[in-house]
């Protein structure tokens, strides 16, 4: 296998999904997914990605999230609706505290059944050392980060959704949108994931190095 | 696959400190559910812990550390050793969000302090109310993908006026002690408590000379539900059978059911592991729930869910399930105490769901010496 992943990224900001697909180049194994909430985007890319699979993985592989930035706003998003005088507290503000919320019609609608694990507290560096350790014993793997571009919206906080996925796929033909004023790539994962192919990585270890 | 093992676990419960004042309650039908004393924001019985704790830090981090400190003299251990993995649950990892001065912030996100916790090695895991069973499929992974020989899981929840509210607009909550697989149930009644578990490696753990008898022999965590409520039938099904198929077992002796009180959650857990029942052959298949003993302890609540079932395991002992006094109809399933047969081999499952499609089954063994 090669340990290498691919790449797919989707987003809610036309800017920051061009300045993504630069960063990915020749990596990217999907056209980038657009969408215009946080919530479709990451389930638009989550599905693209599946698709990049093999047949055979796309039910059963394993999925890491980076949930940090996500979870923190879904609490910070409760505590301010529980503390807004001027509506009442709806069940629907009680399931959104969920981070796999973002998820969970993935399954449903494509069939997969991987274990997944919604993860936070952890580096991009040592995501990727944990995940190049998972794939020596699982065919495929999926590492979701979800970095919000507007935290402090806690309407809407858009998104970049940055998954790399193993085994890399084919790359896929893509022009990169010319645009007037280049964004930084608010993707700690991309900025940590190698650029070419390394070795067979350590099956032991826990370490700041993918 | 019985390479991963459960060395040490501790508790804190309503019922006090420690896993035998759990377990004793558990065993006399103890119900430690009643009106709130502490927590100013419910009006329905509520399971408290009454230990004093420092008051210089949030009760959940002081209750974490204790059962902590607790799974890691049961596992023999002085400390967490420097290269485990600590895996810590909740709703979300500590931020400040602005809302610092308000002190059930603190019992909501966090633990506000993972430093005095555990060295840099922590990770934070998020699956609402199936996250402690979700940690511990992760720290299984990780010690099959021999990331690290030693894993913790540990987690805790404190009464807070943030969830009591969430859980309140979904009206979850009962007006009375929660009556888990009970006809006349109405909802759950939530608690407080910690638990930890010390996962290892089970060629570690013998080589130091601690238990291995106990070993997670399977586990399936999904992400998956046609709606948002922790209520599918078809989820839990397929999550119970791709559990049972990763243990490669094709028997179970008990099942520790997530089982919080409510009308349909129960009922649906109780359809799904009736199809489990028939799909082994089994009879009299014996079922159990603490939560009606010491209330649902939200993202910790499989910790003693799993410390009930390492002793259902342990001593053969099924104690009653609390407050269940008018059971459900079952075909296949026995929702009473009970014995289990003597075997050479014994095996168990522990469910757990949560809001988001969160599905977990673990399923753990142990070998009688």
């Amino acid at each position: 296998m090669a340990h290498t992943p691919g790449i797919v990224i989707g987003g809610t900001d036309q800017s920051s999904l061009a300045a993504a697909a630069t960063a990915a180049a020749d990596r990217l194994a999907a056209p980038p997914h657009h969408s215009p909430d946080t919530t479709a985007a990451v389930r638009g890319t989550l599905e693209a990605a599946l698709a990049a699979l093999p047949p055979p993985h796309r039910t059963t592989t394993p999925l890491l999230v980076l949930a940090d930035a996500y979870s923190t706003w879904a609490a910070r998003r409760f505590a301010q609706r529980i503390d807004d005088p001027t509506r009442r507290l709806r069940p629907s503000d009680s399931i959104r505290l969920e981070t796999s919320e973002l998820i969970r019609t993935v399954a449903v609608d494509t069939g997969w059944r991987g274990p997944c694990y919604q993860l936070a507290a952890l580096t991009a560096e040592r995501a990727l050392s944990v995940a190049s350790a998972l794939i020596s014993q699982h065919p495929s793997l999926l590492l979701c980060e979800v970095a919000l571009l507007n935290p402090d919206d806690l309407t809407e906080p858009g998104c970049l959704a940055v998954i790399a996925v193993w085994p890399r796929p084919s790359g896929v033909a893509w022009t990169t949108p010319v645009t007037s004023h280049p964004v930084s790539v608010p993707s700690q994962l991309l900025a940590a994931l190698p650029t070419r192919p390394s070795g067979a990585p350590s099956s032991r270890g826990w370490t700041d190095a993918a | 696959m019985n390479d991963v093992v459960i060395t040490g676990y501790g508790l804190v419960t309503p019922f006090g400190m420690g896993v035998d004042t759990f377990w004793h309650g558990l065993l006399a039908g103890d119900r430690a559910l009643g009106p709130a004393q502490r927590f100013r924001h419910a009006e329905e019985p509520v399971g408290e812990i009454r230990t004093p704790t420092p008051s210089d830090k949030p009760r959940k981090q002081a209750f974490t550390e204790a059962a902590i400190a607790e799974a890691v003299r049961d596992a023999g251990l002085a400390r967490i050793p420097d290269d485990a993995l600590v895996v810590l649950v909740g709703q979300a990892p500590w931020c400040d969000g602005g809302k610092e001065s308000d002190p059930d912030w603190s019992e909501f996100v966090g633990p506000v302090s993972v430093a005095d916790i555990a060295s840099s090695r922590a990770v934070y895991l998020t699956h609402a109310c199936a996250s402690a069973a979700f940690g511990v499929a992760f720290a299984r992974s990780a010690i099959q993908a021999g990331i690290v020989d030693t894993a913790v899981v540990a987690g805790a929840s404190v009464l807070n006026r943030y969830e009591y509210a969430s859980m309140r607009v979904v009206k979850a909550i009962s007006p009375h002690p929660a009556r888990p697989f009970d006809r006349d149930r109405s909802g759950i009644s939530l608690g407080e408590g910690a638990g930890a578990l010390i996962i290892e490696r089970r060629e570690h753990a013998h080589a130091r000379g601690a238990r291995d008898d106990l070993a997670v022999l399977g586990a399936a965590c999904q992400v998956v539900a046609a709606s948002s409520a922790a209520s599918d039938e078809a989820a839990i099904t397929e999550c119970l059978r791709a559990a049972i198929a990763d243990a490669r077992v094709d028997r179970l002796d008990y099942v520790h059911a997530h089982a919080t009180g409510t009308p349909q959650g129960d009922a649906v857990e109780l359809a799904a592991l009736e199809t489990l029942a028939a799909d082994l052959d089994l009879t009299g298949l014996p079922v159990g729930s603490h939560k009606g003993a010491i209330g649902h302890l939200l993202h910790a609540s499989a910790l003693p869910a799993i410390v009930a079932t390492a002793l259902v395991l342990r001593t053969g002992v099924v104690p009653p399930t609390a407050g269940l006094a008018n059971p459900e109809p079952c075909r296949r399933l026995h929702l009473g105490p009970a014995r289990l047969a003597s075997a050479a081999t014994t095996v168990a499952a522990v469910t757990s769901f949560g809001f988001g499609g969160n599905s977990c089954t673990l399923v753990l063994g142990r070998v009688a010496s």
